[in-house]
């Protein structure tokens, strides 16, 4: 192909497109190139070289818990977090939450679906329980027993490990330590 | 009436009625919609077009592409493919 061979940059300096074009393209999102090479698009210019880009993670949903709250013979032992990622409760305590699965702009998804929510011990005693998460039109409200003392993980590696590459879910994990 | 000479006949005529064709290609990233606008060398809107080559859609799901000259020196492209995918297109110029 003949002309004046060029990359095209976006704003993040990856090439979204190769062109042919009658004369010289001025400016940094232009990148000169010696053959009509396709193989660009998608990486990103550095200055002097191509680098691929790593693409990021594409959610199905996210899922994100709106509250936490412990019984009421608990309450008053029991600390929650102001973003609800941390809780130090009472071996005894349940907890109640309330999760919503949600699109990227925080919209609640009208999904109707159950899940196996995987509660992991993070303190090496290789304990795990399975919580069943049912979500009607995008919101689930579930309690947990906690019974012995423990802490417990819920992250984002752990509840996809069954899910399809396209049932990905984004959560920003949650750590609940039950004291003695 | 006196007739052209041969020689003044072939050098009146235009070689081409085509001035120009520029040529690329368009990479979406996975997203839905979304829109690349790529700069061409100059040309006439109105003695110009643009021509869709070919396009991939590396998913599974229905997708919409189209192309436009934009003005002078853009062509947009849009996608609504929720995976990466490609457009080749051409504009065209006469003179």
């Amino acid at each position: 192909m003949s002309g004046f061979l060029y990359a095209q940059l976006n704003d993040d300096a990856v090439a979204v497109a190769v062109v042919s074009v009658y004369a010289e393209l001025e400016g940094p999102q232009h990148v000169r190139l010696s053959e009509f090479d396709t193989s660009v698009l998608g990486k990103r210019w550095t200055g002097e070289d191509w680098e691929e880009v790593t693409p990021a993670p594409q959610y199905a949903a996210h899922v994100v818990i709106t509250s936490i709250t412990a019984d009421a013979d608990h309450a008053h032992d029991t600390e929650i977090s102001a973003d609800l990622k941390l809780v130090d409760t009472s071996v005894g305590a349940t907890l109640s939450f309330t999760a919503e699965l949600q699109a990227e702009a925080g919209s609640v998804l009208p999904i109707d679906q159950t899940f196996r929510m995987p509660l992991v011990a993070a303190d090496g005693s290789n304990d795990r329980r399975l919580i069943r998460v049912n979500f009607v039109q995008g919101v689930a409200q579930f309690d947990v027993l906690l019974t012995v003392s423990r802490h417990w993980r819920v992250d984002e590696e752990t509840i996809n490990l069954n899910l399809q590459p396209h049932e990905k879910l984004q959560f920003a994990g949650l750590d609940v330590y039950v004291l003695e | 009436m006196s007739a052209l000479p041969i020689s003044e006949l072939f050098s009146s005529a235009p070689r081409s009625v085509i001035k120009g064709v520029q040529r690329g290609v368009m990479a979406f990233s996975a997203s839905t919609p979304s829109t690349i606008e790529v700069t061409i060398s100059p040309v006439d809107p109105l003695k110009s077009f643009v021509n869709l080559l070919g396009c991939v859609d590396r998913g599974t799901g229905a997708s919409h592409m189209s192309i436009e000259l934009k003005n002078a020196t853009t062509i947009k492209g849009v996608s609504t493919a929720a995976n990466a995918a490609t457009i080749n297109w051409e504009v065209v110029e006469y003179y």
